[in-house]
């Protein structure tokens, strides 16, 4: 059952749903506070969807379901998602 | 002037417009694209590296990966991802290792074949990446986990140490074999192989094959070999970059041990797939 993967999994897929690249992001748990880059989360993919679970406490901070062209990101155990501190400012 | 009932429409119509040059350009590597095959090549006997025509590419970074997508005639699709195994400016490459019962790896290592197309997105990924600085290489890879560290091993800086650890089930599996001990022969690299679920043949190192150029060894990585491969790389002190590509329960291992052998756990950067 413990049978996970890690963030670098769904960087593809939550970047669409963010509209940024959030290859270099980290994660504040909502429930145990601890921050790590989204690489670092433990990802299931067998379920309905990708669930990624904060790798300190292990409660679900993110759900990514991706169906045919929508996308939809639930953050619902997320305190703060950080883009990394020099995000390349879009061109103008 | 338009009338009420068309302006809301109209006012939403130029949003997606300006949105889409501000947010979607960035990304636009992230939009499925059909990319065909240009080359397979067989890798052991149940793995192989597919080389992609992806006439859009925009380059990629050593350790980055891509999400590939099959679509079958009914609709259903399964989405994977892959790391690249082709090194910067290479042409995008994937290495696939048939797992069992999978839809996806199956048909990418037993069906497809030159000239089939396939979906694709990416580069993808910005934390396990190596962009080749003057720093010592410590690679560990479990299976099929050495398909990054290649790309790694392609970029790295010819004069700093590059150290490979690699964990595999027998001989025949070790992947890239053959470019490995052209590397140690070459003096551009140290590699240990770990042969964890068979006793070693005695046929197995031969005199003047791939695997005579390598450091063989029994069992499961272990304690000596990590503190052993650490050390090839001038020790912690020298601030090796170490990647880690495995099964999950590889890479718990593996983190374990580097840092039981004096890294700092937050330098040794890890992808896990299962």
């Amino acid at each position: 059952m413990s049978h996970h993967v890690d963030g670098n999994a769904v960087i593809g897929a939550l970047s669409l749903a963010l509209g940024t690249d959030v290859g270099e992001g980290s994660l504040e748990c909502a429930g145990c506070g601890d921050t790590h880059e989204i690489a670092r989360t433990h990802v299931y993919l067998r379920c309905p969807g990708m669930v990624l679970r904060c790798p300190g406490c292990g409660a679900v901070e993110v759900v990514v379901v991706e169906i045919r062209h929508r996308l939809t990101a639930t953050l619902s155990g997320v305190a703060a998602l950080r883009t990394r501190p020099s995000a390349e400012p879009a061109p103008a | 002037m338009t009338d009420s009932a068309t302006q809301p429409s109209a006012a939403l119509g130029t949003r997606p417009a300006t949105g889409r040059t501000a947010l979607v350009a960035p990304l636009a590597h992230l939009a499925w694209r059909d990319v065909m095959v240009a080359a397979v090549v067989e890798e052991t006997a149940d793995a192989r590296s597919l080389v992609l025509d992806a006439p859009h590419w925009p380059g990629h970074v050593a350790g980055q990966h891509v999400d590939v997508r099959l679509t079958a005639p009914d609709g259903y699709q399964a989405t994977r991802s892959y790391s690249l195994s082709s090194g910067p400016g290479q042409a995008p490459t994937i290495t696939v290792q048939e797992v069992e019962d999978g839809e996806v790896s199956t048909y990418l290592v037993r069906d497809i074949v030159v000239g089939d197309t396939l979906g694709m997105r990416g580069p993808i990924g910005g934390y396990f990446v190596w962009a080749g600085q003057h720093r010592p290489l410590l690679l560990v890879g479990g299976g099929s986990g050495l398909a990054p560290l290649r790309a790694m091993w392609r970029a790295a800086d010819p004069t700093a140490p590059v150290v490979v650890l690699a964990s595999v089930t027998t001989p025949a599996r070790l992947l890239y074999a053959d470019e490995l001990a052209g590397r140690v022969r070459a003096g551009t690299a140290a590699a240990t192989v770990h042969v964890s679920r068979a006793e070693l043949p005695p046929d197995a190192v031969r005199p003047g094959t791939p695997l005579d150029a390598l450091t063989l060894r029994s069992g499961r990585v272990d304690a000596e070999s990590v503190e052993a491969a650490v050390a090839a790389c001038g020790g912690a002190d020298a601030d090796p970059a170490v990647f880690v590509c495995g099964p999950t329960s590889f890479v718990e291992a593996l983190v374990d041990l580097l840092t039981a052998a004096g890294l700092d756990p937050r330098a040794v950067r890890a992808e896990r797939f299962g």
